[in-house]
């Protein structure tokens, strides 16, 4: 599913940001990416879901070298994605139903396709009775839900996590765990960066150790 | 509950994994089509968003598409008196005034075998002032003149083979040379600078319309770009999400539509306002004159010119803005 080979990346500003990083994810995986702050765990994701360019080494991604895509390629690769921000990236003008439309309007669905997956996505994160309200009147553990619902409405292979737990208490943290693995186990690969051990620990799977930008050891 | 949620799951979810995801040709094309009625909407509902911001802005460009129309159909009327005069392709000939009706008389005759002259038409001292009595308003005044201060004029019209205009010109030098004439006048010189100066006005028309029609597109641009960044968030979480340039370009590229549309019927409306306001003191000058002159006003073909042309400025401008600002705004 997902390949690096001898990645590095080097931000000018600040430098060695990734050093000769080298891992295989197969599909249907559920691998945690873990470290210090500043370890490079989010730089890893933005690599992948092609929002920064290595400086060096390959990453393939569902058979497709991704270092080499044009611009015009990077829609389509991150389409094939579920991306999950710390932030949560949602767009507070619009009500929750809009927010978790936008990948499959953008993706060119039919309208009553679109309100069909909408709410069969609120429904599994919990949220169908909140549709219409907007970001900011949810909590912070909603709005996060919210974001899981945009990132898999229109049913990725492989779900990118960045800190999706960070903003959250231990309770609200394990129920969006919880989500996370009912879709690892109907067979989507889920990468998830996170530095709540305890939480990975308990939730069990693959840990990729980033330390100083380098992969310290792989444990399964 | 977690295995109801779990369940759920589990059932639409076939392994066919490239299928998975796309939607099919038709739903394509409908979703399309719904997907630009929405955008067109969606771009007029923010313009509303901003009524006031929108209003200025629409009078602007109203106004500035409205300067060369309106400087157009100017033109355009002008021709239009242009082309009625053309057809009294008259010379006429004043004789000097002590000269008699008599003395007129032998002359129109004369001219009238000329080689030239199709006819030569005496206009008495007394016909003169019927005329002017009946044209020029000037009736009561005239009335209380005791004597008539016209001189016998001979209208000629040339014979149709004198197409060329240097032709009439000659026919004119040579009727000034007779001792009779005092002054010799011809519509066709007239014609000549009307048509020399219709066509320098037309020309800087030209000018001024590809000057005015470039602020338009600016005025249009700088409003989308401004527009750009303030929706900077939105467009930057819409490429993560896997949205393509053109997909994030069409609402902006409907802004500018709309801008143009509507600024162009905003301009529509001001040379038709403009049209009504010259209509009434026209007719005065009608009454006066007994002419039967009335203003044209944009036709069909140059109404759709009008609105097209500017719809298409206003997707233009947006789209120079979107292909020099897309750039900067990404996710990194
Ligand atoms: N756009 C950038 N320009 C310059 N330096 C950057 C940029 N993004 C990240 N860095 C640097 O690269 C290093 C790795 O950053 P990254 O965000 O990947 O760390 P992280 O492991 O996600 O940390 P955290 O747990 O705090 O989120 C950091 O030291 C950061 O300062
Ligand atoms: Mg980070």
């Amino acid at each position: 599913m997902l390949e690096f080979k001898e990645v590095y990346k080097r931000y000018p500003e600040f430098g060695e940001a990734l050093h000769d990083v080298s891992f295989h994810i197969g599909r249907g995986e559920r691998v945690f990416l873990t470290g210090h702050s500043g370890a490079g765990k989010s730089t890893l994701l933005k690599l992948v879901a092609v929002i920064e360019r290595a400086t060096r080494g390959q990453i393939v991604l569902d058979g497709q070298n991704i270092t080499r895509a044009s611009n015009r390629e990077i829609p389509y690769i991150r389409r094939k994605l579920g991306l999950i921000f710390q932030d949560y990236k949602l767009l507070y003008d619009r009500p929750v139903f809009e927010n978790v439309a936008l990948p499959l309007v953008i993706a060119g669905f039919n309208p009553s396709e679109v309100s069909r997956r909408v709410r069969a996505a609120l429904g599994k994160v919990g949220l169908l009775s909140k549709e219409k309200r907007l970001p900011q009147t949810l909590s912070g553990g909603e709005q996060q839900r919210v974001g899981i619902a945009r990132a898999i409405v229109h049913k990725p292979d492989f779900i990118l996590a960045d800190e999706p737990t960070g903003n959250l208490d231990s309770e609200a943290a394990q129920e969006v765990m919880d989500i996370f693995r009912d879709f690892n186990e109907i067979g989507v690969t889920l990468l998830i960066a996170s530095h709540d051990e305890a939480l990975i620990s308990r939730v069990g799977g693959r840990v990729l150790r980033l330390q100083h930008g380098s992969l310290a050891e792989a444990q399964a | 509950m977690k295995r109801q949620r779990r369940r759920a799951l589990r059932q639409p979810a076939p392994p066919s994994r490239r299928r998975r995801g796309g939607p099919s040709l038709g739903d394509r094309l409908q979703s399309y089509l719904v997907l630009h009625v929405q955008t067109a909407k969606a771009a007029l509902r923010r313009m509303r968003g901003a009524p006031f911001a929108m209003a200025l802005t629409l009078l602007v460009i109203a106004v500035t598409l409205a300067l060369p129309t309106s400087f157009h159909l100017l033109v355009k009327n002008l021709r239009m008196v242009g082309g009625d005069l053309e057809a009294t392709n008259e010379i006429s000939l004043y004789l000097k005034p002590e000269l008699s009706n008599d003395a007129g008389r032998k002359l129109a005759e004369r001219l009238q075998s000329h080689a030239q002259i199709a006819e030569a038409r005496l206009i008495t001292k007394e016909a003169g002032i019927e005329q002017l009595k009946a044209y020029s308003g000037f009736g009561e005044a005239l009335a209380m003149l005791n004597f008539n201060p016209l001189p016998v004029v001979i209208g000629i019209r040339p014979k149709d083979s004198l197409a060329q205009p240097e032709q009439v010109e000659r026919l004119v030098a040579e009727l000034k040379t007779l001792p009779e004439a005092d002054l010799v006048q011809s519509d066709i010189q007239w014609m000549h600078r009307l048509h020399a100066m219709l066509q320098v006005a037309e020309r800087s028309f030209g000018v001024l319309g590809v000057l005015l029609g470039a602020a338009v597109v600016f005025i249009i641009g700088n409003t989308i770009r401004l527009e750009l960044y303030g929706r900077r968030e939105e467009i930057i979480v819409q490429k993560l999400l896997g949205a393509t340039d053109r997909f994030i370009r069409r609402p902006f590229l409907y802004t500018g539509f709309w801008f143009g549309f509507l600024g162009s019927v905003g301009a529509w409306i001001v040379v038709g306002v403009m049209l009504l306001v010259v209509r009434a003191p026209i007719q005065q000058l009608n009454t006066l004159y007994g002419s039967d002159f009335s203003l044209a006003f944009l036709g069909f073909r140059e109404s759709i010119l009008l609105i097209g042309g500017a719809c298409f400025l206003g997707i233009a401008g947006a789209y120079t803005v979107l292909v020099y600002h897309l750039r900067d705004v990404r996710p990194e």
